[in-house]
């Protein structure tokens, strides 16, 4: 799983509603799609993405496979998170900087 | 010596996770401010690279384009990290006037389509991924 894999996973809005259903509960595919208008291939191919992506994970109940949110997948968006909220003081201090500089 | 008042570094409330707000009050008037983040040489000198050139020189992984400028008081960037194949996030600066020739400073970096998902996790799945 690389950072862009879960960006690229997460840009598609069906992908995110299917995310979405799986923050709540364990759901099996049929679950999944319910209401959603797409086809059962459909489903099937974007829960793959997921699941490359290290976003969801599966677990079987007998004849059923259940899907369900893998928290270790999200990191890439945590990093992200980290990386901006380091940035941008850094950056509004030299904005401060500047401001002195342009006052004189 | 600049009497600086940070009103906070970034926001800990429960938006905390689908946008980063960074708000501060500066020691200079609007119009200087202003001329700081709308002039793409004046955004070079702090941010650290020039708009749409992207700065990788400087080890920056990411570029930018000044999307929309609404003086005195907005400048909406949209940025793009070039080593996260995401869909491009978006800066918004907002400007106000404060007491005392002061600028209020307002920069809000929205997680795009990142943002939902990140919203309804609450935090909760990301703290345990953190």
């Amino acid at each position: 799983m690389t950072e862009s894999d879960v960006f690229r996973a997460l840009a598609d809005p069906t992908r995110r509603t299917l995310l979405d259903r799986l923050t709540t509960a364990e759901l099996n595919a049929t679950e999944l799609r319910e209401g959603l208008g797409i086809s059962q291939p459909a489903v099937s191919q974007h829960i793959a993405v997921l699941r490359e992506a290290g976003l969801v994970s599966e677990a079987r109940q007998g004849r059923h496979i259940r899907y369900r949110i893998n928290p270790e997948g999200l990191e890439p968006l945590v990093h992200w998170f980290e990386r901006y909220r380091a940035f941008w003081p850094s950056r509004v201090d030299r904005l401060k900087t500047l401001l002195r500089e342009m006052d004189q | 010596m600049t009497a600086e008042i940070d009103t906070g570094e970034t926001d800990a409330g429960t938006d905390a996770q689908d946008r980063i707000v960074y708000e501060c009050e500066l020691d200079a008037p609007p119009e200087t401010v202003w001329r700081a983040v709308s002039v793409p040489e004046f955004l070079a000198e702090w941010i650290g690279f020039p708009p749409r050139e992207g700065g990788d020189r400087n080890g920056d992984s990411a570029s930018y384009t000044i999307e929309e400028t609404t003086p005195p008081s907005r400048v909406r960037l949209r940025w793009h990290d070039r080593d996260v194949d995401q869909p491009d996030t978006r800066v918004t600066i907002d400007l106000t006037p404060a007491p005392e020739g002061r600028t209020f400073f307002r920069l809000v970096h929205d997680a795009g389509a990142m943002r939902r998902i990140a919203a309804n996790e609450n935090g909760q799945t990301l703290k345990m991924a953190a």
